[in-house]
């Protein structure tokens, strides 16, 4: 066993480093700094995600023939881990890591002709209608219903948890086409223009005062039958498959690093507290194990392994992770913690007169990220799933 | 960047599963607990024909070459099976001192001795004064003529029953030199020597040690002049790594164990797994095993490839608190769940409880582990 790059991964790094260096502006760098929201507003990542572009590296996991940089699994990792660490924004998964997968497997030629270009491209930004206010972590009691009516179908429902429908021009959707014996079946996906009449849009803003999430409403919505992904009715499996893409992102301990370093430097002398100290060194030894379970699962499927039932657990631990972090924040900041600022986005006010401007985000992170067990199922389902597949219980 | 096990390592584990399995069965392990010498001579000759007792040493010395991620395979199946006998004062931590600090004479002298099992050894390195300060060390050698005197109190030395001898640290004063941290090989019969033996929370031995002007020959001193701390610092982060397989074998068990009671054991007209809190309680202990795998895969990685004290120190006690604290969790939620049963020492669950709490209280408290994890954090 050895926890070393190769002499290629190695100049790998120093090319991502160099590509970083070169075209990742401090303003990107300080917005995303600031920024409180899940992910960055299209405005920050979107320079950053066109830089990208134009070198073939928006969309790690494709394969080359659909534009994907045809990398292995540790040239992912190093890309992914040298962009946390310099501070880049992510991209926003919906086009990337969600809906592209799908359609890579299981649309038409015609649709991955269409779509996955303007993914790519940053053209189309998508949106994900999969939860609905009465079906949660329930997903396939679904109802949004899709109708057949000539050459479309006619849409009526309500999508909930949208995150960026504001700024979206595309969505995904699990919809509901017919009943089977199971709720499972009947259900079809969807590719809905978010222009298209009787679709609206009502922001929902989180308890950190973000608005990030939407609940977005169909009303007689035409959708061309040409948009339906693979086949009618199932759908469930293909939504399946992307949850598996969601979930298994699977790079996340050099961001979280970033993140408790943020903190480390906002504590100042704080941090020679010796009950603070220990709560930095138990979640960085937190960070450390998260980022080995990482590098076991990207070393197995560099040998071309299934990873097993791990990767199932990294998602509940990371998410765990990322909270533990930011609860710390407020500990970090102790009274300095109650302050609000309702402002948004942070990188355009200018001297607070209150805070620090390291300090503006803190507090909201905090509490936009009790969302981090919730949303791409629960840990709650999480366990239920991790019960079922690895303890036969 | 290799995370797998090769063939022969996995090989070795099987093997050493099956053989644990065949001959140390909890029974087995029950009649070696409770007899008077705590360890079983006939189980002892048989780990060095198997080249147990031979893995960690280099080929010169004899060895089989074994790396750190060996002896954690090795280690892995002897937790599961409650091994009682002295692997890693004997073999580990003064095999691996000698290994390293011992002058050529000593190492032909002793390694032969201990890879055969003819040599038991433990190593007398805490002391009742450190307390929470693990390493610290207040025994001292002075020199008499060619040899040294040595007086000093050493407590919790694990094995001493059964150990031959005993490799002591205490602070060198040379002459006009700085304070130094030495080794001496030390027979458990010299004049001077008072050892008190006892038994420990789970089950094993150990022995506390009054040195009271033992006098022993310059031979007696491993290696050359210089400072052994930092050796002695690498040895025993070998031991943690060690122990931390041992500890992810012995909470294996425990959640197969709990798995397999509760989804047999019926309660209210269902099996107890049934019940949706119980199930996710197993789910819990199941990732904190996966996380201890993770961070004592690093440690046992770090131990051995060079990258420097520093990085292999931060990864070793990495590994101690938070191997440290899933097996707490798990050996605490197994008992749970084996409910009443579980408390008792009729059960084998109280045994692995019993083993992974000695697990945390030595070689260095959890909590000194995270202090030293935050002190190397900023070399």
């Amino acid at each position: 066993m050895d926890l070393s790059f190769s002499l290629a991964e190695t100049a790998f790094q120093t090319e991502v480093r160099d590509f970083i260096a070169a075209h990742l502006t401090a303003d990107i760098k300080r917005a995303w700094a600031l920024t409180s929201a899940f992910l960055a507003e299209p405005d920050v990542a979107g320079p950053w995600h066109r830089a990208l572009a134009t070198q073939g590296w928006v969309a790690p996991l494709w394969p080359r023939e659909n534009g994907g940089p045809g990398w292995t699994p540790a040239q992912h990792y190093i890309f992914e881990t040298e962009c946390a660490l310099a501070g880049a924004p992510p991209l926003a998964p919906l086009g990337i890591r969600m809906v592209g997968p799908v359609l890579i497997g299981f649309g038409s030629a015609a649709q991955k002709a269409h779509y996955l270009p303007r993914i790519l491209s940053g053209e189309d930004y998508w949106c994900q209608g999969y939860s609905e206010p009465g079906a949660g972590s329930d997903l396939a009691s679904l109802s949004t219903r899709a109708v057949h009516d000539g050459d479309d179908y006619l849409v009526n429902g309500s999508k909930i948890w949208t995150t960026h429908a504001h700024h979206a021009n595309r969505m995904f959707a699990l919809v509901r086409t017919g009943q089977g014996e199971r709720k499972q079946e009947g259900i079809s996906f969807l590719l809905i223009d978010m222009t298209a009449p009787g679709i609206s849009v009502r922001p929902i803003r989180t308890m950190g005062g973000d608005h990030d999430v939407n609940q977005v409403f169909f009303n007689d919505v035409r959708v061309p039958v040409a948009n339906l992904v693979g086949e009618e009715g199932k759908g469930w499996s293909y939504g399946k498959y992307l949850l598996e893409f969601e979930r298994g992102a699977g790079i996340a301990a050099a961001r979280m690093r970033v993140s408790l370093n943020r903190l480390r430097a906002i504590a100042l002398g704080a941090a020679g507290d010796p009950l603070l100290a220990a709560r930095f060194s138990e979640i960085e030894i937190d960070i450390d194990t998260v980022e080995m379970t990482e590098l076991r699962i990207m070393a197995s499927l560099q040998a071309g392994q299934n990873p097993g039932p791990v990767a199932s657990m990294l998602w509940l631990r990371t998410t765990e992770v990322k909270q533990a972090v930011t609860r710390l924040g407020v500990d970090v900041l102790g009274a300095d913690a109650l302050p609000s600022e309702p402002m948004r986005p942070f990188h355009r006010l200018n001297r607070h007169a209150v805070m620090d401007e390291d300090a503006l985000p803190v507090i909201p992170l905090h509490l936009n990220g009790r969302a981090e067990t919730i949303f791409g199922g629960t840990s709650e389902v999480q366990r239920e799933i991790i019960g079922k597949l690895m303890l036969g219980l | 960047m290799d995370l797998s096990h090769t063939a022969e390592q996995l090989a070795l584990r099987e093997s050493a599963a099956r053989f644990l399995r065949d001959r140390y069965s909890f029974e087995t392990r029950r009649r070696i607990e409770a007899s008077a010498e705590g360890f079983d001579a006939e189980i002892w000759r048989a780990f060095a024909d198997l080249g147990w007792l031979a893995l960690p040493f280099p080929a010169d010395d004899g060895g089989l070459d074994g790396g750190a991620i060996d002896l954690a395979l090795l280690m892995e199946t002897f937790g599961a099976a409650l091994v009682m006998e002295p692997y890693v004062s004997s073999v580990v931590l003064c095999g691996g001192l000698i290994a390293a600090a011992g002058s050529g004479g000593q190492r032909a002298e002793l390694i032969a001795e201990i890879l055969a099992g003819r040599l038991v050894l433990a190593f007398a390195h805490h002391e009742p004064a450190a307390r929470h300060e693990y390493g610290r060390v207040g025994t001292s050698a002075v020199r008499m003529g060619n040899g040294w005197r040595l007086d000093g109190q050493k407590s919790i030395v694990l094995d001493a029953p059964m150990a031959d001898r005993f490799l002591v640290t205490a602070q060198v004063g040379e002459d006009g030199g700085t304070a130094a941290l030495g080794l001496f090989l030390v027979a458990k019969q010299a004049p001077g020597m008072n050892v008190t033996e006892y038994r420990i929370v789970d089950g094993r031995r150990a022995g506390s040690i009054v040195l009271d002007g033992v006098i022993v020959g310059a031979e007696a001193k491993l290696g050359g002049g210089q400072d052994r701390a930092e050796t002695i610092a690498a040895v025993t982060d070998r031991a943690v790594v060690a122990l931390a397989a041992d500890t992810i074998g012995a909470m294996q068990v425990l959640l197969d164990k709990t798995i397999a009671h509760t989804k047999t054991r019926v309660q209210f007209g269902q099996p107890l797994a049934a019940n949706q809190v119980l199930k996710h309680r197993m789910v819990n202990m199941a990732v904190r095993i996966e996380e201890a795998r993770s961070i004592a895969m690093k440690a046992a990685i770090r131990a051995d490839d060079g990258s420097g004290a520093a990085v292999r120190g931060q990864a070793v006690s990495a590994a101690k608190v938070k191997v440290a604290a899933a097996a707490r969790f798990v050996a605490e939620q197994a008992v749970q769940l084996h409910g009443a049963m579980g408390v008792t020492d009729e059960l084998d669950i109280g045994a692995y409880f019993r083993r992974i709490m000695a697990f945390e209280a030595s070689y260095g408290t959890p909590a000194w582990h995270l202090k030293r994890y935050a002190a190397l954090r900023d070399v």
